[in-house]
């Protein structure tokens, strides 16, 4: 094989570890990070309720890659404002960091919907059966409740988590090299289709991945109706 | 006589100013069966859940076992609330299991969960209740895998396993077939004859007159005729009882 290759081979493996930590993390991050959000749309106090509702708006009504290059620069120009009025600060922002906390507020609040969603579709019997049995609030949403929220959720959810796969290459943006950025760079330099056409291949087959998962999830949930 | 559940002109208006209870007042002693009946919206199911706490009234006392859960009005605080609602169990017209348990983990969750009882011990009662209710085959399935019969057999059992002091029927054969109402019929007379205390918001008028020491009838938010079962049903004295029952006694 021709150095070239291999030495595209190289980069384009990088980037691909580099969409890979981009997705897990905002993973990691987003799943937990929805369910108080999800909370705080449902909940009784008009206040709370009202400003989660305004961000779950401005998340879902504006580009995912304007929300990027707010995380990103925002802070510094904020920085830069206060210096300018003559405040001692300085704040450093890691692109990589910028790119997984702007995906994961993103994603919590899609999956904040598909919670409630979730929530909501419980029938108000298994609360009140809880109830007359002793179960305390708490524990009726963690042991009766969100269980059945999550069989009910997992479609929806495989359908973001694939979103989430190919909104990867958006953070490229701002300048983190994952698997597209490094592809199109180097269909430039090698002139060549065949970058582009691994990575497309890349996303394929993580996809494909994906969907196999749920797949598998929801079979493992379909012992009940 | 042991009072279990003394109610007295308790009163309850809902948001948009309906009074659906408007002075409610009777009691049932230890091994008594008390069915209540009347036309719907009569009030009978929100009695039945302002005792098991799924409602709150605006007004009256209620006291369970001697305990008091509201009086004139006036709630008792979380933990006694919470003692009270394990002295009365309930049995919803739907069943409302939980789905995504076995028939098995129905009846032992609450046991397990809210009396700390042992896995095994908890098993062991479950697994008695389900035997008396004719369903120890069943154990290992699902709620959507059983018949309704079956399903409120198992809610009953359910309710059973924390060894309430009286147990609520909110009309527990209305989602059934006639043929599964006899079954779950069935299992109710069982539990009289076994002087279990009970109250049973009910249709079947054959069913309240045979098994009940005594018998409400209820329309527009108040009592309008009660006494004994032959009394009640095959003798109404009031216009609104004889109305209510004509189809059944002609």
């Amino acid at each position: 094989m021709p150095d070239r290759y291999i030495k595209m081979l190289q980069a384009m493996l990088t980037g691909s570890v580099t969409s890979l930590e981009v997705f897990f993390l905002t993973i990691l991050f987003s799943i937990p990070l929805a369910l108080p959000v999800a909370m705080g749309r449902m909940s009784r106090h008009k206040l709370l309720s009202a400003t989660t509702n305004v961000f779950l708006l401005i998340i879902r009504g504006t580009p995912l890659m304007l929300q990027l290059l707010v995380v990103y620069f925002g802070p510094g120009l904020f920085i830069r404002w206060l210096v300018l009025r003559g405040y001692d600060v300085s704040f450093k922002w890691n692109r990589f960091v910028a790119a997984i906390v702007a995906l994961s507020v993103n994603y919590a609040a899609y999956f904040a919907e598909i919670y409630r969603g979730g929530i909501e579709s419980i029938p108000k019997g298994q609360y009140e059966a809880a109830k007359v049995l002793g179960y305390t609030p708490a524990r009726t949403f963690f042991s009766i409740v969100l269980p059945q929220v999550i069989k009910r959720i997992v479609p929806a959810m495989g359908n973001e988590v694939i979103t989430l796969v190919k909104d990867t290459a958006l953070v490229s943006v701002i300048g983190v090299s994952e698997l597209l950025m490094v592809a199109k760079e180097r269909q430039g330099a090698m002139f060549s289709f065949v970058p582009l056409f691994i990575a497309g291949v890349f996303y394929f087959i993580m996809n494909w991945i994906v969907s196999i998962a749920f797949q598998r999830l929801e079979k493992k949930l379909a012992y009940y109706n | 006589m042991e009072e279990i559940i003394r109610v007295e002109n308790i009163k309850k208006t809902f948001r948009d100013n309906l009074e659906i209870l408007k002075g409610i007042s009777f009691s049932v002693e230890k091994g008594e069966v008390l069915s209540i009946i009347g036309p719907s919206g009569s009030g009978k199911s929100t009695m039945l859940r302002c005792i098991s706490q799924l409602e709150t009234v605006t007004d009256g006392t209620i006291k369970i076992c001697g305990q008091t859960l509201v009086e004139k009005g006036i709630y008792a605080d979380k933990k006694a609330r919470h003692e009270i609602i394990l002295k009365s169990g309930l049995v919803f017209q739907n069943f409302n299991l939980f789905p995504h348990y076995s028939v098995l983990k129905n009846v032992t969750a609450a046991q397990v969960r809210v009396l700390k009882k042992s896995k095994e011990e908890a098993e062991a009662t479950a697994m008695e209740l389900l035997k008396r209710m004719g369903l120890e085959t069943k154990a290992k399935s699902y709620p959507c895998e059983l018949s309704g019969g079956q399903q409120q057999r198992v809610s009953i059992a359910r309710a059973l396993a924390l060894k309430p002091e009286v147990l609520l029927f909110d009309e527990p054969t209305s989602a059934l077939d006639p043929e599964l109402t006899g079954e779950i019929l069935a299992v109710i007379k069982e539990l009289a004859s076994e002087k279990m205390t009970m109250v049973v918001v009910t249709h079947e008028m054959a069913f309240a007159r045979d098994i009940s020491s005594h018998i409400i009838f209820m329309d527009g938010g108040v009592i309008v005729e009660e006494g004994a079962p032959e009394d009640v049903i095959n003798n109404p004295k009031q216009d609104r009882t004889k109305a209510f029952l004509a189809r059944f006694n002609s």
